[in-house]
């Protein structure tokens, strides 16, 4: 058990800054909107009205406005977090060996399948905690906020607000995490890109089979399935943790992204390290 | 004698490129071998195929078992420091001994922590930060601390100063080595090894030239130096190489000369190998 958190704690050290980065941007993104909100009271102090609390709302509509309201929050750092997993994920398995240290690592006695799993979690997975951290954070202002302008504590609301920004993640790290884990063991540096730039030259190939046979023949978008596996991410009434969790498209994006690390693995396991 | 490791018909091919062809190697357990060849000769690729990292043609066992058979515990008997420092610059140096030592079943934590307070090195510093000397003696603290059967070392000491070199070495002996133990050092630095290898093997674009003790190899090469005018007769004896210095002539001879005259001097292990690699 030891050997496992010690591959944890290790990956966790050597990416130390691209999990904390995100977290200070966030907290600066907060700063700024904090300082601008308090100059703006300030200068037009007379002229703000707080206080809705004598309007009347319907209890089930207060839950669902704080529930959006909190994740349209998270939306931004989801936005934040993602662009970090793609930049973290893109050199899971090529880091080491651009450091010219892949020699220490792979002569160590650890099976390379616990040794990638210890690379996928944390590079794919982990930046999940900080999120959760950052939407408990958030759920918790919101639910603070609404009090004193609303009347009612809806913290419950607000952090089922915040679990759907880190669900929201999960799925982009499944399915473009992974994916993403799979072309750092193909591409020795810019996986992302040149991995882009493989997916696009597929999607232009479907294109052209498709204008060559006058639309006769259907091809996929590569783009449009990878998304698609996302599932449902409309907000509209419908949302909440049940109606985004159960849905098969998850199911598939399970298989996908072990598809894409059992892949990787063996990709990892096979590639020579050349003298 | 017990072989840790044995070598068979051992090929190598890196596209066009042939890096070793048809190797036959037996290492014998409880050894210090001297790896030698030129650059480019195949020594890191031997190395490398010995320890399962690259793919070939032909058999390598290491404890009477195919490496291709071998998983991971392998390096659980088996430390190999390569010939750059190839820490991870993002760890700091107790980091680095702490995700060694987890990861490790054979890790001696007595003499771990022995070695470590012995040595001058900033436990608290990033690997990064380390010179190439304090980042080769990380390395080769690191390993000593494993116990195990095989130590493979590609040159070790390229790029370190003298004092660094004769440390490593030191270390290496004092705390390493024992009867139980083989050592593979590959080099091309000869003269520094010269005095703590038993055997040696060099290694010539990609074949075996010589795979023999150290005493056995200098019994039978031997440095010739005669007065000029006996040339000729020193020539007959096919020597491999010959310099002239004021009035006489001296010569690198297999076997044994019989020559008047002649002064008869032990080569070093370095005239032995540039005496046969330079033929090829």
């Amino acid at each position: 058990m030891s050997h496992y958190l010690t591959l944890l704690k290790t990956e966790y050290i050597k990416r130390k800054s691209s999990y904390w980065l995100p977290v200070w941007i966030v907290a600066g993104i907060v700063l700024l909107v904090l300082i601008i909100s308090i100059t703006a009271m300030v200068a037009h102090w007379d002229e703000i009205e707080i206080g809705m609390i004598n309007m009347a709302f319907d209890y089930e509509d207060i839950q669902d406005g704080v529930m959006f309201g909190t994740y349209g929050s998270m939306i931004l750092v989801v936005f934040v977090f993602s662009i970090f997993l793609l930049i973290t994920s893109q050199s899971s398995l090529s880091k080491e060996k651009e450091l010219g240290c892949e020699l220490f690592y792979r002569c160590q006695p650890v099976n390379i399948w616990v040794c990638t799993a210890a690379k996928y979690l944390m590079h794919v997975f982990a930046g999940a905690v900080f999120l959760l951290g950052i939407g408990l954070i958030l759920g918790l202002i919101m639910a603070i906020v609404l009090a004193s302008t609303m009347g009612g504590f809806y913290l419950g609301s607000a952090i089922v607000g915040s679990l759907l920004g880190v669900v929201l993640y999960l799925k982009i790290a499944l399915v473009f995490g992974s994916l993403l884990f799979l072309f750092s063991s193909i591409f020795k540096n810019n996986a992302f890109l040149k991995g882009a730039i493989f997916l696009g030259l597929i999607d232009l190939v479907f294109f052209m089979i498709e204008e060559i046979t006058r639309n006769t023949i259907n091809m996929p978008s590569i783009y449009e399935g990878l998304v698609a596996l996302l599932g449902n991410l409309n907000v509209d009434a419908d949302l909440g943790l049940g109606y985004v969790l159960a849905d098969y498209r998850l199911l598939i994006a399970l298989v996908f992204a072990g598809a894409c690390y059992a892949g990787a693995t063996l990709i990892y396991k096979h590639k020579t390290i050349e003298a | 004698m017990e072989h840790y490791i044995n070598v068979k018909n051992l090929t190598k091919n890196y596209k066009n490129v042939t890096a070793l062809q048809n190797v036959d190697l037996d290492i014998p357990k409880g050894r210090i071998i001297g790896l030698m060849g030129k650059n480019g000769a195949g020594k890191s690729t031997l190395l490398k195929c010995i320890l399962g990292l690259l793919r070939y043609e032909g058999e390598i066992s290491m404890f009477d078992k195919s490496i291709r058979e071998w998983k991971h515990e392998l390096y659980g008997r088996v430390a190999f420091i390569p010939d750059v420092s190839g820490l991870d610059p993002r760890l700091t140096v107790k980091q680095t001994i702490d995700f060694t030592a987890t990861v490790n079943d054979s890790w001696n934590w007595d003499k771990s922590e022995r070695l470590f307070a012995q040595s001058d090195l900033p436990c608290d510093q990033k690997v990064a930060t380390l010179s190439k000397g304090m980042k080769t003696k990380l390395y080769l603290l690191l390993t000593l601390s494993k116990d195990v059967d095989v130590l493979l070392l590609d040159e070790p000491t390229l790029g370190l100063d003298i004092v660094f070199r004769k440390e490593f070495y030191d270390l290496l002996l004092g705390e390493f080595y024992d009867e139980s133990k083989t050592v593979i050092i590959s080099t091309h630095q000869v003269a520094e090894v010269e005095n703590i290898l038993q055997d040696v093997i060099f290694i010539d674009k990609g074949s075996v030239l010589v795979n023999e003790s150290v005493d056995a190899l200098k019994d039978r090469w031997h440095i010739y130096e005669v007065p000029q005018d006996q040339e000729e007769t020193l020539m007959q004896y096919n020597p491999k190489v010959v310099t002239k210095t004021l009035g006489h002539v001296r010569a690198l001879v297999e076997g044994k000369v019989d020559i008047s005259d002649s002064k008869k001097i032990i080569p070093s292990l370095a005239e032995i190998f540039i005496a046969l690699t330079q033929g090829n």
